[in-house]
This record gives structure tokens, sequence and C-alpha cells, in this order.
């Protein structure tokens, strides 16, 4: 290596020939900030942010593209240079939904919200699935901007979400090109590419087609690549950053990919190329279907046995020493053991050991993986084990005739219910071991994932079969041991056929089945992807008529992820009162929501509600269009807040606020009040419903969290400003989230301002019975359903309120559909109307 | 000939080098009036880049179009000489004579209409095209006639 010598902010610094000024600054440890660059691509120098001063050279050089040369020198932290990094960032972030970095309130809020909000849209930080991991929030604080002048725009660009396994906001887009580099790296012709051009240039595919049309392999190279929350694996985004990586190989099928797992609290979040490389790649079963099949609410986590006609939940000791006498009168060819190619080379040897030794049979059969469960069960066999869904569909009423049915597996199937020990296992990354792959070479599997209590992987619970039958020989710890015993016993794992055509170039080639189960039936992105089995299509619903109750009269995106949904529902726009809410079923399937009524029109028998996308059940009502129908809508509920002359009454409101907050401004300006309205915003693109608030009051005030528009700050902050002009505030109300009601409490508890403060907990029945709504009022419980949902806001224990609230976050985001989102209407919400 | 063999016959021109991307869009352009998704495809084969790119390409110069254009295309110039003569007022009664918007092509595939920044001829500002042909020193009643439309302005 020829070496040479350049000077780096005063250090004598050797690189070798052909460095960048960033590699050779990067060797002595100095940090030079970079966005576009990345170790696994070309230098492309579109950031600008890589910016040095080189003496001797005019402007300043991008250090990633500029050669270091001998006896260079180079500053990489002048006074202009920082200042000009600066300039650079906030010019980015003018271009990226971001207010909540100059937000006052942003650390409270990070504190209270330590996850982030699962909107549909991204508006802003709070609502990033990548808030932990973007990279321009790092250089944010790196380079501590608090604030910015420039605006921010908000591109409204359409979210990308019909694809499988990937949502794509581009409103977020940067522009680094990142992905669209990484895809051509590995793929030569790549999917993504630049188009358009000047403020319309955007990453994106040809023709605007959807990545299942633009033959992308679903690599998910370019969701890793990607520094902001544009791309995101749908399955793992709201998790948060993982906190561990762990290499391993991918057993699916034969080629055995190296993948480097990504973990949250034991749990795998995705699979990922331990080298960003065309030799790297791997395929969308590595990348997204590992985490999903072992991170799957279909997963069995209990071990059942058959007590007469039905199984039984049991404990692991129990189900295995069940096994054990079922299987122990059957010693000979009566017993047989399928397994499937996709187990370790230990668990296939330590399998074919019982077989042979303690059941003294010759039946030991591992299945084809490629194909359907193929297995037919020869006539002389009466007892049987497998490790999954391995028998032949035509055979499976022969399970029912066997003396003797174990199933050891992940997921359920229609065999189990013939079966009378069913064994939860673990599998893949949950235990260790070898596998040969198709190219014969033997890979290291790594246990890095936690199972659930009380699972173990095939190899123990063969083990403890076997010693529960009295062998003696079983008595392993780890797969270590059994791989010695293996190795000297000379036995041998055949290795599998590479498929053809290859999964890594095919999508339509991915590995359809994992221990006989149909991995589409589990990874349900899949069936979006050609090649995987699809359920038959439910019929189109014919359209509602007029008159149907809980129609969408009009449905509308007002702001991003800001829905608003005029709902005909006569009965209850005929009895109900500001301050009330109802509780909506988007189908007969879907939770109960209780929505505030924001406008109701008693002549037209409509109701209308603001709602924010922001988890599975808003989701589904975010999906609804004009015409389509609601399953139910029960209201109205709680109770209407109190209309009479006060004096002066503020009625403030943040997101779904703003329109909840209308009809009490407007019978409180009707009962002849002074109305002060506040609206609150992150940012000017989410202000909405200015005229209709601003028609009901006699002063409007605006306040957006990065001052873009009105006052800076929040709700808060403007009845502080009022209390200090000399107004004298007899009543406010105030709808919101909690964390924002909870800091006007706080300062209208200095003030001395009385609020009453609009509560959302969880809500189940909404009358009264379950008490999941509880809230507590100075020690006094209150269920919001009955006794409110309006509150006085300085009684409210907040943080128990907020505790309560996130009592289910990890299930909410469980709840998550995985499947693209195809049509905009939902054909189930109409059946109804079919009856 | 059908327009798969005219396409080929366009292609068989090039050699496989990405540097003929361009000539090879423009070329297109000319024979079917704008680029398809299909020919996007074929052109992707021919000079082994993805059709993404070569979507990235085309969409980066505003000369090219991926619609049909009208049988009669229409550019109002909005250079700055036009400008200055209004050249809005023109495009306004361009628009509202044809009942389409810019970069909208009429129902029936007659017209359409788009504008350029500058069509060479600032000295007959302001002026259009239709196809070919140039028309300056326009004004409303002109551009009216010129469209050879009886369009009755009803306000």
């Amino acid at each position: 290596m020829s070496e040479i010598t350049l000077k780096i902010d005063g250090i004598e610094i050797k690189a070798a020939k052909g460095d960048t000024v960033l590699d050779a600054a990067r060797r002595a440890g100095i940090r030079i900030p970079t966005l576009c660059a990345h170790p696994a691509l070309e230098p492309l120098g579109s950031c600008r942010l890589c910016i040095v001063n080189i003496e001797g050279m005019r402007g300043n050089p991008t250090s990633c593209t500029t050669p270091a040369t001998n006896g260079m020198v180079v500053h990489t932290r002048t006074e202009e240079i920082v200042e000009l990094r600066r300039e650079i960032i906030k010019l980015l972030l003018s271009n990226h939904t971001s207010p909540c970095l100059v937000c006052n309130d942003r650390t409270l809020c990070e504190k209270y919200r330590p996850r982030p909000l699962k909107a549909g849209k991204t508006t802003r930080c709070t609502f990033c699935a990548n808030r932990d991991n973007c990279e321009l929030r790092q250089l944010v604080a790196e380079y501590e901007i608090n604030d910015f002048d420039l605006p921010i725009i908000y591109k409204n660009i359409p979210l990308e979400r019909r694809d499988p396994f990937m949502d794509r906001d581009y409103n977020l887009c940067v522009l680094c090109g990142r992905c669209e580099r990484i895809c051509k790296k590995i793929h030569g012709k790549g999917t993504l590419s630049f188009i358009n051009r000047g403020e319309d240039a955007r990453i994106g595919t040809a023709f605007g087609l959807d990545h299942t049309e633009a033959d992308c392999k679903f690599c998910g190279a370019c969701i890793d690549i990607c520094p902001t929350g544009v791309l995101a694996d749908r399955f793992a985004k709201w998790h948060g950053a993982p906190d561990r990586f762990a290499e391993t190989s991918c057993v699916l099928c034969p080629l055995g990919c190296r993948v480097r797992l990504s973990l949250k609290e034991g749990k795998v979040l995705g699979g990922g190329m331990t080298d960003l490389s065309r030799a790297g790649r791997i395929c969308a079963l590595g990348r997204f279907g590992l985490a999903q099949l072992l991170s799957n609410p279909r997963r069995l986590t209990a071990h059942r046995v058959r007590i007469a006609d039905g199984l039984i939940k049991t404990d692991y000791e129990d189900a295995v020493s069940e096994a054990a006498s079922r299987l122990l009168p059957f010693k000979g060819d009566s017993f047989a053991l399928l397994t499937h190619p996709q187990a370790s080379r230990e668990e296939i040897y330590i399998l074919d050991k019982f077989t042979r030794q303690v059941m003294k049979s010759k039946n030991i059969i591992i299945t084809d993986a490629a194909t359907a469960s193929n297995y037919a069960i020869p006539a002389e066999v009466k007892a049987l084990y497998m490790t999954g869904d391995l028998v032949d569909t035509a055979d499976q009423a022969r399970l029912a005739t066997l003396d003797a049915l174990v199933i050891a597996d992940l997921f359920p199937s229609a065999a189990q219910e013939a079966a009378h020990v069913v064994i939860a296992a673990a599998a893949l990354a949950e235990t260790d071991g070898t596998f040969v792959t198709a190219s014969d070479e033997i890979r290291p599997l790594t246990k890095a994932a936690v199972p659930a209590a009380g699972l173990n992987p095939d190899w123990r619970i063969i083990c403890d079969i076997a010693k529960n039958m009295g062998a003696s020989d079983f008595d392993f710890e780890s797969t270590e041991q059994i791989k010695e015993e293996m190795t000297a016993t000379g036995f041998l794992v055949a290795p599998g056929k590479a498929p053809v055509p290859s999964p890594l170039d095919n999508v339509r080639a991915l590995p359809q089945r994992y221990r006989g189960h149909l991995i589409s039936d589990i990874v349900i992105a899949l069936r979006d992807i050609g090649g995987h089995a699809k359920p038959a299509a439910s019929p189109e619903p014919a359209p509602a008529s007029d008159n149907r109750p809980f129609r969408i009269i009009e449905k509308i995106e007002v702001v991003p992820n800001t829905h608003i949904t005029t709902i005909h529902a006569p009965a209850i726009a005929e009895k109900c009162l500001p301050g009330q809410f109802v509780i909506a079923m988007v189908s007969e399937k879907s939770e109960r929501i209780p929505y505030t009524i924001c406008d109701f029109d008693r002549e037209k028998g409509s109701i209308t509600l603001v709602t924010l996308e922001l988890g599975r059940s808003s989701r589904e009502l975010a999906l609804l269009g004009t015409g389509d129908c609601l399953a139910h809508v029960a209201g109205p509920l709680g109770e209407p807040v109190e209309v009479k002359n006060y004096g002066t009454v503020v009625c403030a409101g943040g997101c779904y606020g703003v329109g909840a907050i209308f009809p009490i401004a407007r019978a409180m300006k009707e009962a002849g009040n002074r109305v002060i309205c506040i609206e609150e915003a992150s940012s000017h693109y989410l202000l909405h419903w200015q005229d209709k608030l601003s028609a009901v009051c006699d002063e409007f005030l605006i306040v957006t969290k990065d001052g873009s528009v009105g006052m800076k700050g929040g709700i808060q902050d403007v009845i502080a400003m009022l209390v200090k002009r000399g107004e004298k505030i007899d009543q406010s109300y105030i709808i919101g989230c909690t964390f924002m009601m909870m800091l006007v409490s706080r300062v209208a508890k200095e003030l001395a301002v009385p609020v009453q403060t609009a509560m959302n907990p969880i809500m189940l029945d909404g009358t009264g019975m379950c008490g999941a709504c509880r809230v507590n009022l100075d020690g006094e419980m209150k269920f919001a359903c009955v006794d409110g949902p309006f509150f006085d806001g300085l009684k409210i224990d907040w943080e128990e309120l907020i505790k309560r609230n996130s009592a289910y976050g990890m299930q909410e985001v469980e709840s998550l559909p995985q499947s693209g989102v195809r049509v905009l209407t939902l054909a189930q919400a109409c059946r109804c109307e079919n009856k | 000939m059908n327009s798969n063999g005219k396409l080929a016959e366009i292609l068989a021109q090039y050699s496989f080098e990405r540097g003929n991307l361009v000539p090879i869009l423009q070329n297109v352009q000319e024979v079917f009036g704008y680029i398809s998704r299909d020919t996007v495809g074929e052109i992707a084969n021919h000079v082994n880049v993805s059709c993404s790119d070569i979507y990235g390409v085309a969409t980066f110069y505003t000369m090219f179009r991926f619609k049909p254009v009208g049988r009669k295309h229409i550019n109002v110039c909005r250079g700055t000489a036009c400008h200055v003569k209004d050249a809005d007022q023109i495009l306004d009664q361009v628009q509202r004579v044809l009942g389409i918007n810019e970069g909208e092509t009429s129902a029936d595939g007659e017209y359409s209409l788009e504008t350029v920044a500058c069509i060479g001829c600032c000295a007959l500002a302001p002026c259009m095209t239709i196809n070919k042909d140039v028309h300056g020193r326009l004004t409303s009643k002109k551009a009216l006639k010129i469209l050879g439309t009886a369009v009755k302005e009803e306000e």
C-alpha cells in the first residue's frame, strides 16, 4: 500500500493512495458529518454536508468526492464550515416534516411518549417510525439547531403502501439517493431511480408503478440504508430501534444465506444483509419472512394434550411425558417420524437417532420443502411424530386413525385436530446449530431470539421425550455436544438442491413452505407477490343506498393524516349535544372506538367526526371513502358540556380536537359568551377548520410548535399570554392528545384558570360497565364514558392516565395489518347491506 | 406497419448504449407522439437499463410526454418577451376556448395544450405554436380566430 501524508485539523495523517479526504479523516478518527455518503456506496457528493476547507483549493469541496493527496492541508471544522453546515441542515429540514425538532416541549414530549405514535402519514417526528434512528435528528443534535427560519414544505405526496412488506412516505425524503444507488449496486437494473426534476424531483419507479410491478426483489436494502423515515419495514416500523444485531443463516431454502437479524427485547424484527453488495443479497423471506414467522401472532405458545375428545393446554413437562407414553408402545416400524428439511443438522441427527435407536424404526423421512406436504403414511404405521404440517393433504383423514400422533410445530394446522400431543416448538433464530447449504457448505445458526416461555427447540423436545422413555444417550445440553457426537459417528446430512430460478433474483421463486405450512398463510404480505397462494377475492359490495344508516356522506383528508368523515346517522344527530361522543365500529369485527362528535346537522341527519389515523381501528376508518358504510355507530354517549353564559370562554383544540372543539364554541357563542378559540398545530400544513372556528368565536388564535403561523408554542402559552394581557377566563375547554391537555392543565393550575379537558382513555363498552376508561380525579375514580368525557383538568392524575393509555402499546403495534392497502373501500364494512 | 415494427425500426438505428437514450426517446416521441409504458420497456431492453432509469431521464426533460397529444398540439410561449406582452392572457383565452387546462388533452383527442419557456421568436411576442406553425403578435381575439372555434364567451 503506497502511503500519502496529509494534515487534517493540524494532525499528520497517513492515508492510502485512492483514499478520499473523508476516508483519511475517518482513519484518523476525525468526524466529518455525512448524509448521502455510505460505506457501501460510491460517493455522490449530493448532500454537501461533508464540505471541508482545503488550503490552496477554491471553494469548499465535498470531502467524500475529493481524493486525498500528499501534503494536503485540510480544515474540517472552521467557523465558516460549521456555519455552512448548519445552513445545509436547515435547508434539508425545510424539505422534511420536522416541526418537532424545534418544539419547546420536545424533551417532555419524548419523555411521555417514549414510542412514536403509529400514524398513517408522518407529519412530524412524533409520528415517525424512524424517530429513534433518524440521521437528520442526529445531525440536528450535533449542530445544536434549536430554531430555523425556513418554512417547512410539506409536499403532500400520496403515501405508498400498496406493496408487500414496505410503506413509503416520500414527504420525508431528502434526496440523498442512497436507496436508488444501493438498489442498482445490488440488482444491476434498479427498481428505484431519480424521477422528475427541480422541486418535483423525487425517488420513484417508472410511471409510478408499484414495486411489485417494477421488478423489485424486496431485498429491503433500500429500507436499511435510508437515513430518514421514508422507507419503512411495515412489520418492524413501530417497534422502535433494534437493541441488538446477530448474524445467522437463513434455512428457509437450501441456499442458506447469511443474514443479520435485528432484534428488540429478544424479538426478531427483521433480517438484513451482512454485506450490502450483490454477493451478499438476500431474498424477501430472509429480509422480512424470518422475522414475521418468528414474531407472528399465530405462533403456538401453549402445549396441548388430548383428554377424551379435546385438546387441553398443559405445561412442557406434562406434554413431553404424555408424548413419551403415547409413543412407547409403538417401537419398531409401526412408528414413523416426519421432519422438514429446514431443520438444523443437529436436529436431523437427533431425530434420526431417536427413530432408529429408541423407536427401533427405519421410518425417518425428511419431506421436500419446495412442494406441498407430500408424505403418504404407510399402512403399517400406527404412531407418528412430525415436526410440522407434513402429511399429504389427501392423507389427512389417515391421521385420525393413528394410535399415537405427536406434533411439534410453530403454527396451528388442521392435522393438530387429530393429534394426541401438540408441543409448541422454538425454531430458526431461537436455537443454534449448523446447516448444510446447497453448495455443501456448513454454516452456523445463531440463537439470537428469546422464544416464549416454555418453548424448546426440536432437538431438546426429542431428547426430553427419549429420556422420558428411559433412553440413556440423550443427555445433551447443547447443540455443540450433539455436533461432537454427530461428527464422531460420521453422520451426514445431504445438502438440498439450490432452487431454480433463484429466489434472490426472482420474487416469484421464493420458498413456499416452512414445516409444511404455506408461508403465505403466515407471512400475509407474500400474497401480494405473484406465485403465492391468495385467498378468494370477496365480491364487491353493492353501492349503499342514500338512506342506509351510517353511510358516509362525505369523507375528506383535510390535512395529512387527519380525516373528516360525515356520517348519515339521523337518530344520533337529533339528540346529540356539544361535548358528546359516539362509539364506532367500521366492520362487524372491528374494535369499538370512541370518537368525539365534531359537528352535527339535525336537519340533514348527519354527524361529523374528525379523526387521526393512529392505529389499526382509526386506519380502518381512514381507509373508508364517501359512500361506504360503517357497521355500527352508537351514541350520543357521555355527558354534554354545560352550556350557559359564563362570561369569557376559551375553546382550544389540537389535532383531532380542532374539530371536536367546534360544536362547543358554537354553543358557547350562541349562549352569549365571549368566545376565544385557539387552534394548535405542529406546523402550518396541519392547520384546518380555521374558517369554521373563526365564525363561532370573538377571537381566533393560532399557535404552532414551529412558529410557522401565529405564536410559537402550545395552547398553554396562549393561555398564559391571555392571562398576562388581563383576560379573565371564566371557563375553558381543551381537546386534544393527553400530553397536550396535561401541559395546558399544568399551566392553568399555576394561573388559576378553570379547565375542562376531554378524556380519551381506553374505552370498551362506553356505558359504564367495564371500567376500562377510569380516570383518577384527586383520588376519586370516574368513568370517562358516563361521567365524562369532560373533567376538571386541574384534578386529573395525568401521569396515571398516560400510563393507563399506553398499557396495550405492544398489542396495538402487533395488531396492525401487514398486507398492503389495495383498495380504498372495505368490502366487509357493507356486509349489513346484504342481510 | 404496426407500432412494434415501427419501434423495432427506430431501435435498430441505435447501438446498445445508454448514451443513445435521449436520441432514442426523441425519435420515439417524433414517431408516436409520446412515450408509452410499452415503449419504455422495449427501450430498456435495448439499452440495458431499468425502466425506472429511462423514466428518470425522460421526466428530467420537459420535452418528453407520456400521454398522447392532440391532433393539434398547442404550445403557448411564456418566455420573458411573451410574458411582458401578457402571455397569461393568451393562455387563459386558449384554455377557455378549448375547455382544457395546461398539460391536458381534449376529450375528443383534437387539442392538447402545453406552455413553453421560449420558442425563439420574441419579436413576434406574444406567440404560440400549433403543431409546427408559429402564430405571433397574438391578442385574445386573434387566438380565438386562429383556433377556428366559434365559441362565444359566455360569462
